[in-house]
């Protein structure tokens, strides 16, 4: 069923069994595993079916952090969440990653990468994957007639992603959830505060407003926090009646350890041997004939033995292909536009195409270093002008999870006189060495192997990488057996709360490399069932 | 105006009068400028490794550029000495410096050279070439 808020009593109260805050890709995930249950679902979401700039206000915040990015920009609030300018791009976590490591000063996840496997396999149809198969090279040689990259295989190893088409989950399961008989999706439902027992051990209800000053409230006997990774925890601290620092913060744990998929240019790859016998890594998107047109990429991510040997996150090297006159071009629109008093459009972007390419006469010089006519160091030019001689490298990294990185709550307010988040993204040492590193060893496998040199940009050498954002919120409400370790335990649910849950990437204790959406899902899949398991 | 070969010439008599390392002494300027021939035509682009070859020279610490003493350590490197340098065929040559430069990242004899990570071994080259140029 489909209603709106608006259509709803002032201060009446509406019961369910479950109540499901948000309806991104996690809320609605819940949702459609929940439907055809014999449980009266709730999901309440802020948002109506389209973008409207006043409910994406809500989503303003204050960002100390040294990369001062819109908190707005990263996320969406209207139904489908952030997954209606999601990207698509899957991979599940490794299962180094579920692990505590020596050079991790905190535990691992309490569950390992055999406990999401069966939701992982529900979680690629729900996000309209192919089959749960990712990093069997050989599944893809037969698939897409693979082969490696001539590179060792100790250090660092291929991975494949595979392309959701992206799923907008809005569209994609709204059909469903409006003829659903037990599921009820409020429109225009923005969540203000959670209410608890004087012992704050139960949630009794959810105190819920819309954008015209009605109040409701939503009583049900367990709820699901699914607001997104940055909203989830503010709901938490806001939610300060009785537990003064906010639910599920005994241990001071709430908002802290925040994480982000750290983004950086790692330079670039010059080849010197012919690299038409492995297009694979730089096509991005190789389209599986057999698997009815699915897309797989392939790119570069560290052998758990290296990252347990010299103590690095996992990171992820993404090969892209450039052309010189990219950087040629924008440069020239930008030169033209701001001498006309504009500011191009994208100029963010062409900037960036500017700066990749400033390496390029040093990058011409190398190319045509050695005589052509012996193969030392010979570029071996298709006969075809689109031949690759030279790749970006788009370098992910892992985050470390780190105490001082945090969210909190601002004294700036938003229209419900609500705190709004305060950020305070940090990186750590330990992330400049895994950059550096990444590329370093990437760069001496080129030379090991003859494949070409890297470029490494002077910024991966600076004392503090300006890392760039991916917009995976991740870490704030994390995942541990313990209360002094984590917010929430292994079945997601709030320590020290008997009825509160949450599906979100901010309960992830550690993030590998993997994009965080799939495991979102898998998660809300796993959590899905354990909820039904507790009704019956 | 000196040529060339009459430069080198005078510089390598220049070195051995002011007593270069032993090892040096056997170098003679005949070989000298068979060598720097030899090296210059391993290469198709003058400018490539002028430019790696002066980028090298300009970072710290201070290089030498005593040209000798640096042909001596390419030719210690790729494990020849000069006068099998000077007999080699060009294509054994340059496997023998692709040998070298493979092994450089092995073993993690490399140099960052204006952001390009390369092998010690290709990096003497060029810096070689570039000094045997800049003559
Ligand atoms: C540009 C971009 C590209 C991306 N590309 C990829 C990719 O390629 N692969 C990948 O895996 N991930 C990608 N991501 C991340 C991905 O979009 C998110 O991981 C995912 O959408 C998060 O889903 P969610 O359900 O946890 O949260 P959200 O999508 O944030 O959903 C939260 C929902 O809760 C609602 N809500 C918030 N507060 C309240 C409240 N108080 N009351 C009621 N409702 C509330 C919101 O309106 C929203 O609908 C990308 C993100 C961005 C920004």
């Amino acid at each position: 069923m489909l209603s709106n808020s608006f259509s709803i009593e002032e201060k009446s109260i509406v019961e369910a069994d479950i109540c499901i805050v948000g309806a991104g890709c996690a809320g609605i995930t819940l949702a459609t595993e929940l439907n055809h249950s014999t449980l009266k679902v709730i999901l309440l979401e802020s948002g109506s079916l389209e973008y409207d700039d006043k409910t994406q206000s809500l989503y303003e915040g204050e960002n100390i952090s040294i990369n001062p990015f819109k908190l707005e920009n990263t996320r969406l609030r209207y139904f489908g969440g952030s997954t209606n300018h999601w990207g698509g791009m899957c991979h599940p976590l490794d299962e180094t990653d579920f692990l505590a490591r020596e050079d991790i000063p905190y535990p691992g996840w309490p569950i390992r990468l055999n406990d999401l496997i069966p939701y992982y396999h529900r979680a690629q149809s729900i996000c309209q994957l192919g089959p749960f198969v990712y990093d069997d090279e050989n599944y893809w040689r037969q698939q897409i007639n693979f082969s490696p990259l001539p590179i060792s295989g100790n250090l660092l190893e291929t991975a494949f992603f595979q392309y959701s088409p992206p799923t907008r989950f809005g569209e994609v399961y709204l059909e469903a959830l409006k003829k659903s008989t037990n599921v009820d999706v409020i429109l225009n439902a923005n969540v203000l505060e959670l209410e608890t027992s004087n012992d704050a051990n139960n949630i009794t209800q959810v105190r819920v407003a819309n954008l015209n000053g009605k109040i409701f409230f939503v009583k049900a006997k367990k709820f699901v926090l699914s607001a997104g990774g940055l909203e989830t925890p503010r709901l938490l601290l806001l939610s300060n009646k009785v537990q003064k620092n906010g639910l599920g913060n005994q241990y001071d744990l709430l908002g802290r350890y925040y994480m982000d998929h750290l983004s950086a240019w790692g330079g670039s790859l010059q080849f010197i041997t012919d690299q038409s016998n492995f297009p694979w890594y730089f096509k991005i998107r190789n389209i599986v004939k057999n698997l009815g047109n699915m897309e797989v990429g392939a790119l570069l991510t560290p052998t758990a033995d290296l990252m347990k040997k010299e103590g690095l996150t996992n990171f992820r090297i993404l090969l892209l292909p450039t052309e010189e006159e990219r950087g040629i071009d924008s440069a020239k629109l930008i030169t033209h536009e701001l001498t006309s008093g504009h500011i191009p459009d994208n100029f963010g972007g062409h900037l960036k195409n500017v700066l990749s390419e400033l390496d390029s006469v040093a990058n011409v010089a190398y190319k045509s270093l050695f005589h052509t006519n012996n193969d030392l160091f010979e570029i071996h030019k298709k006969n075809d002008s689109t031949a690759i001689t030279k790749v970006n490298l788009d370098l992910n990294l892992e985050q470390l999870p780190n105490r001082e990185s945090r969210v909190s709550l601002s004294t700036d307010r938003d229209i419900f006189d609500q705190n709004r988040i305060k950020l305070d993204w940090r990186t750590s040492e330990a992330d400049n060495k895994t950059a550096r590193r990444a590329l370093e060893i990437f760069a001496m496998e080129c030379g090991k192997y003859n494949l070409g040199r890297v470029y490494i940009p002077d910024t991966i050498n600076e004392q503090n990488i300006a890392f760039g954002i991916s917009s995976h919120h991740m870490g704030a409400t994390r995942m541990a057996s313990s209360a002094s370790e984590g917010v929430v335990d292994e079945n997601c649910r709030v320590h020290g709360i008997g009825n509160l849950f949450i599906a979100s990437s901010s309960v992830f204790p550690t993030a590998g490399w993997a994009n965080p959406t799939l495991t979102i899902t898998a998660l809300s899949v796993r959590l899905a069932d354990h909820l039904k398991s507790i009704f019956s | 105006m000196q040529t060339r070969r009459q430069f080198l010439f005078t510089l390598i008599a220049g070195l051995f009068v002011s007593g270069t390392e032993a090892s040096l002494k056997s170098f003679q300027p005949s070989d000298y400028v068979d060598i720097s021939n030899k090296l210059s035509s391993l290469v198709t682009n003058k400018n490539s490794a002028l430019f790696i070859g002066k980028a090298y020279q300009s970072l710290p610490p201070q290089k030498t550029t005593d040209i000798p003493q640096e042909i001596f350590s390419l030719l210690q490197r790729i494990n020849l000495t000069q006068k099998e340098f000077i007999k080699l065929e060009k294509p054994l040559v340059l496997q023998k410096i692709k040998n070298a430069i493979e092994q450089d990242f092995h073993t993690g004899n490399v140099e960052l050279v204006n952001g390009w990570l390369l092998s010690k071994t290709e990096v003497k080259l060029c810096h070689v070439l570039s000094l045997i140029w800049a003559t």
